[in-house]
């Protein structure tokens, strides 16, 4: 799967595209707005990462021009601007996620990972299924076993947005976006607590625990060890 | 309605002044018409009693030089008479001679000099209002009345009377609508800046007051102010300037750092050096934080989001805040009880009074461990929502408690808890935004945080 990144400071690139290969990711790299704009228009790639303050052509401009010309490859927009507005705005222009600077790698690699597949997976069945857990979108319920789990609305879309990027790792950060729609961080431990009674419910009792912690990183939902 | 516009009309400095004006106007022609009806019913009457003085000295000379009878001298003063009314009386009260019927009531009116109307004496003869003249006590208990026909000064009572009411009412008409065209005048230009005002506040600060062109002095005050939005737009836009400068040129090299610690801790994956870069990475993050919570503080303030406010279903938002707390807080052994009253609605920005509420509830969790906490939420009567946040902790003294809401101030007690010290001012400055308040209060004991937000 090959990367565009189009970012202007060549040391950012260069660590970018060394944290990028470690994710086992080839990346094509433009240096300004308009080989950017030229190397993501001839196609090919699986995911656009765009810094938003670029030499030529911004980063905004940018990805609207490639949105108004039909090119719907996802879109993360890796940014030094963290402003109320920024983020909005990133979005509205047809970015798929944004992240601000600095950020960890691993966060990083866990978006990357979360935008390329959402790309590559057909649309997911209403019923997710991982080993004996099972989820309907539907109907808002879960079982383990067989057995239904007692989970609060908010517990079952943290499970569904687990499930969801099943052998992935997913970080505080997503899951406070996505099931809080918190886009800042809390001081105390949000995502803990809450992940804490989620697998008092759905692991507690059984012999394999299917939510797992990655230290330093975040979560993951998986069949495997 | 129209009361609150007179209310609204009397308010304005420009009407109150053009109705002491009017009042002022009023009293000067009250004055003026003072004087001339003084002078001339002293005029008039000077005449008259001029007349009257003469006809006596007429009679007076023909009794005494001409020996003529005093009846016969009447007689002959009556034949001449032309608007002059004469009357002599005997002892008894009846008339002797003359043009004139004395009645007894009016024979014990008048004494020496007196005016006389005809709707007071109706045996005055018909065709004159009034009457004035001198009662000459004679010897022997005969009485001379000698008058002049003095319908003249009562017509010209009436002149001037109606000319007055004339004059009172013209200067009231145009005072009090020249004054209510003027208030209104200034009150569009005052509304005027009022609404700019407003919309500035708003966080529009492109807007400027419109000029009348006129040269007035509220085009002066205009321009004076416009001259200051604009200084203040350009203050304002450094501001934001700097603050991306910042974010982009000082916040790029501590990236970097960050850059480096984490390219190092992958390359150098000894497990005593990759305590030490994580140890490294989270002060540093720690630092970025800070950094960004002072920029956030610093947008809010300026303003702008204003712009985007929307209606906010606060009952809503506390209820799915208080699910998502109740695991954190029970994870701290903190019971939790609420009380939200149903329907409370805010016009604002969501993802800021998210904040804002988080921000108060990490304080209660980071500050007030084990301790039980309650979030209160209910309509304030006129309007706006009343939340409280009290916790049963070690609270916070009185003297510190206005400093708590400042920027960067870590009150002793909380030196060796986690924080930055920016949260409970990112609070102030986001119930700021929305036109709020918040208090930190004694709870007796613990902090009790009350936040008012006005209503949509």
């Amino acid at each position: 799967m090959r990367i565009l990144l189009i970012e202007d400071d060549p040391k950012m690139a260069a660590y970018l595209r060394d944290g990028l290969a470690q994710e086992g990711y080839e990346t094509d790299h433009a240096a300004d707005g308009r080989d950017g704009l030229l190397a993501a228009a001839a196609g090919g790639f699986g995911l656009l990462i765009i810094d938003r303050l670029l030499p030529t052509l911004d980063g905004l401009t940018l990805l609207r021009t490639l949105r108004g010309a039909g090119v719907h490859t996802p879109a993360l927009f890796l940014t030094a601007l963290g402003g109320l507005d920024d983020r909005l705005a990133g979005l509205r222009a047809g970015g798929d996620d944004y992240l601000v600077k600095p950020f960890a790698l691993e966060e990083l690699a866990a978006r990357v990972a979360a935008l390329i597949r959402r790309n590559a997976v057909p649309p997911k069945p209403t019923r997710l299924r991982i080993a004996d857990l099972e989820l309907d979108q539907l109907s808002r319920t879960a079982w383990r076993g067989g057995q239904k789990l007692d989970l609060k609305p908010r517990e079952l879309e943290l499970l569904e947005y687990l499930m969801l990027h099943e052998n992935q790792v997913v970080t505080r950060t997503m899951l406070l976006e996505a099931v809080w729609e918190f886009h800042f961080a809390p001081q105390t431990s949000v995502v803990e607590s809450h992940i804490s009674r989620l697998r008092g419910k759905v692991d507690r009792g059984f012999s394999r625990a299917l939510i797992q912690t990655c230290r330093g990183a975040g979560y993951r939902i998986s069949a495997d060890d | 309605m129209i009361e609150r516009r007179a209310a609204r009309l009397l308010s304005i400095s420009g009407f109150r002044l053009a109705l002491r004006s009017v009042g002022l106007s009023l009293a000067g022609a009250v004055l003026v018409f003072a004087i001339i009806y003084h002078a001339s019913q002293a005029t008039i009457r000077a005449a008259l009693d001029q007349t009257v003085a003469g006809e006596i000295a007429d009679i007076r000379s023909d009794v005494h030089d001409d020996h003529k009878p005093l009846t016969a001298s009447v007689n002959d003063a009556v034949a001449e008479a032309d608007g002059t009314f004469y009357a002599l009386t005997g002892p008894n009260g009846a008339l002797l001679a003359g043009n004139l019927t004395i009645s007894p009531a009016l024979a014990r009116r008048w004494h020496g000099l007196a005016t006389l109307h005809r709707h007071k004496d109706p045996a005055l003869p018909r065709h004159v209002a009034a009457i004035r003249g001198r009662a000459v006590p004679l010897p022997g208990g005969q009485t001379l009345y000698v008058a002049e026909n003095a319908s003249a000064l009562l017509a010209l009572n009436r002149l001037i009377a109606n000319s007055f009411l004339a004059v009172f009412g013209i200067i009231l008409t145009l005072g009090l609508v020249g004054g209510y065209l003027a208030a209104r005048a200034s009150l569009r230009r005052v509304e005027a800046i009022t609404a700019t005002a407003g919309e500035i506040m708003r966080g529009d600060l492109s807007r400027r007051v419109p000029l009348s062109g006129r040269g007035d002095e509220f085009d002066r005050l205009a321009l004076a102010q416009n001259e200051m939005l604009e200084r203040i737009q350009a203050l304002m836009e450094n501001l934001r300037q700097v603050s991306s400068d910042i974010a982009h040129d000082l916040r790029a090299p501590l990236a970097r750092l960050r850059e480096h610690l984490e390219l190092a801790r992958r390359r150098h994956p000894g497990p005593e050096l990759a305590a030490m870069f994580d140890e490294a990475i989270a002060q540093l993050d720690a630092a970025l934080g800070i950094f960004a919570a002072v920029l956030r503080i610093a947008e809010i303030e300026a303003g702008a989001r204003r712009a985007s406010f929307a209606p906010v279903d606060l009952s809503a938002l506390l209820e799915g805040l208080a699910e998502t707390y109740e695991p954190v807080l029970a994870h701290n052994s903190q019971a939790l009880s609420l009380d939200i009253a149903p329907g409370l609605q805010v016009r604002g920005d969501r993802e800021l009074l998210t904040q804002m509420f988080v921000n108060v509830l990490d304080n209660a969790v980071q500050h007030a461990p084990g301790a039980a906490v309650a979030l209160h939420a209910r309509a304030r009567a006129g309007g706006g929502a009343d939340l409280i946040l009290a916790d049963r902790g070690p609270g916070i003294p009185a003297a510190q408690r206005a400093r708590a809401l400042q920027r960067f101030v870590r009150l002793d007690s909380a030196r060796h808890s986690p924080g930055s010290g920016l949260g409970l001012a990112l609070v102030a400055a986001v119930a700021g935004l929305h036109g709020g308040r918040v208090r930190l209060e004694d709870n007796a004991p613990g902090l009790a945080v009350h936040i008012w937000l006005p209503g949509l």
